[in-house]
């Protein structure tokens, strides 16, 4: 393989886990424009780790990672009272101020950030996405699944059946969180440095809009988003200086012929049926 | 031991008393009828007994156990099923997925356990209870279909199964025969003299005054957040105080 094609799929990698943090909250009807924040903090922190303290570089990773789901897991708890609008507006406001926080901290380099970050291989990428894919499915299958879906679907009508609803939309900001973390630490060891500027709002928006795209249903979609909207910056190549305008243009034209995304449920399991004879 | 017990049960939105001073108890696996005219109460009333809405003043009780503050799910998981006026079903899940959510609860987990390796003895015994459940409401050849694809009687049917789920002591079923035609109801009253010989407490609201003369054991007549007569739809049928509820005071 290639260095060239080797380093679009390590990306590839990176934004589906951005995709998955983003899908496993919205599955709970919740919408964060923040997650670039989760991503600062698994990066910083497992940088700092790498770096300044010399440990091996899958233990920063899951470290930082668990650091992220604490801090998303303590801000769920506040700003999960408040849902719509102002819960996206607070989820942005958290990406902003945690970026505006890592400009001023000087530990890890202010806003020239830290250098010297390496060891981002292909197979640990691909070892993650493995992992988070597997733990997505089980979740999907899983009781826990539908507590997302019905809390995603009807948030009264969940409580009265028995839904915990504000354990289990923590519980979504906590995992979205650590996968986040883990794609900010393999982003940052990937690029070889990391700085405040990575995670501005524009990352937080990539990732639900890859969501949406490949359809929020089922993490699949996500998946599938994720790697069709990064591959296809690549393939429009040739158009050389128009291709962000067709890529764009791309976009507008999906969400109107496919408003639920590439993937829906009704669509894999009338696949699925299809195969069983 | 009553089942459920209202001492005062009070509930104002800015001036209106929604509910004044509620006295009421529920006892063995009976149904009651709770009526009254539009904006007597009576779903407000539910939406208090199932922690959606706090009272403003006084208590409930539920098998001896104070419950007035206790969130939504906590009253649910403690054995108070209900359903909607409008009905509020888990849209995009199946038939079946819609009552699995309500027995999540019940299910033998924690933690990592539930995504791993769910299953085993606790987890059959859920399985047998809901093919009973789904059974008893006649949706069992249907359970696969997305619940938003049945019919609107069949939804109804659906949102009493998943109560039912929850394997409640007592049950509120808001207006469960609205918009069915009469073989619907009367196969509907049917399966919830079923489930009362489950042992089941059931209250439920509705405005098909012959019904519920004919079907309940006992009857609460509310008007204007007044709980302002009860007893057997014998004792009720000449209460003056409900014929002029329903029929306006007569002029001396």
């Amino acid at each position: 393989m290639s260095i060239y094609m080797e380093g679009i799929l390590m990306q590839m990698g990176i934004n589906i886990l951005m995709a998955y943090s983003a899908f496993i909250i919205l599955a709970t009807g919740q919408l964060s424009l923040g997650n670039a924040g989760f991503m600062a903090i698994g990066a910083f922190c497992s940088g700092y780790l790498t770096v300044r303290l010399g440990i091996p570089l899958p233990i920063a990773l899951i470290l930082s990672a668990l650091l992220s789901s604490l801090v998303g897991v303590a801000l769920g708890i506040p700003v999960l009272r408040i849902r719509g609008f102002f819960l996206v507006l607070g989820t942005l406001g958290f990406g902003e101020t945690v970026r505006a926080f890592f400009i001023n901290f000087e530990p890890t380099g202010g806003a020239y950030g830290m250098r010297g970050l390496f060891g981002t291989t292909f197979e640990m990428v691909l070892l993650t996405v493995v992992a988070v894919t597997i733990g997505l499915w089980r979740i999907e299958q899983s009781r826990i699944g539908r507590a997302f879906d019905a809390v995603a679907a009807d948030e009264d009508a969940a409580q009265g059946a028995g839904v915990n609803v504000r354990a289990v939309k923590v519980m979504a900001f906590g995992i979205g969180a650590f996968i986040a973390g883990l794609a900010g630490g393999l982003s940052a060891h990937h690029l070889l440095y990391v700085e405040p500027g990575h995670f501005s709002f524009l990352v937080s928006a990539m990732a639900v809009l890859f969501v949406i795209l490949g359809g929020m249903q089922t993490f699949w979609g996500a998946m599938l988003g994720a790697v069709i909207f990064s591959l296809l910056p690549e393939m429009l190549r040739f158009m050389e200086d128009w291709r962000l305008s067709v890529y764009g243009a791309a976009l507008i034209i999906l969400m109107i012929l496919r408003p639920n995304g590439l993937l829906s449920r009704v669509f894999l399991r009338n696949i699925a049926m299809k195969f069983q004879f | 031991m009553s089942t459920l017990e209202l001492k005062n049960l009070s509930k104002g939105f800015g001036g209106v008393r929604a509910l004044d001073k509620i006295n009421l108890s529920i006892e063995d696996a009976s149904v009651y009828g709770l009526i009254g005219p539009n904006g007597a109460g009576k779903t407000t009333l539910f939406n208090v007994l199932t922690g959606f809405i706090k009272p403003t003043a006084g208590s409930v009780h539920f098998l001896g156990q104070d419950i007035t503050s206790k969130k939504p799910y906590e009253i649910a998981r403690l054995g108070i099923a209900r359903t909607y006026q409008n009905i509020q079903l888990f849209k995009n899940m199946t038939v079946s997925e819609n009552v699995s959510t309500a027995q999540n609860y019940r299910a033998p987990i924690g933690g990592l356990k539930t995504i791993f390796w769910a299953g085993g003895k606790g987890e059959a015994k859920l399985n047998e209870n809901l093919e009973y459940l789904l059974d008893l409401m006649g949706l069992w050849n249907k359970r696969n279909l997305i619940s938003m694809d049945l019919s609107y009687g069949e939804q109804r049917r659906l949102e009493i199964a998943r109560a039912c789920a929850m394997n409640p002591k007592l049950l509120l079923l808001d207006e469960p025969t609205a918009g069915m035609n009469e073989v619907e109801t009367d196969q509907l009253w049917a399966r919830i003299d079923e489930l009362r010989r489950n042992g089941l407490d059931v209250v439920l609201v509705e405005h098909d005054m012959k019904l519920v003369m004919e079907r309940c054991d006992h009857i609460f007549v509310l008007n204007f957040g007044q709980l302002i007569a009860q007893g057997s739809p014998s004792e009720l049928r000449n209460n003056k105080d409900v014929i002029d509820a329903y029929l306006g005071k007569e002029e001396d």
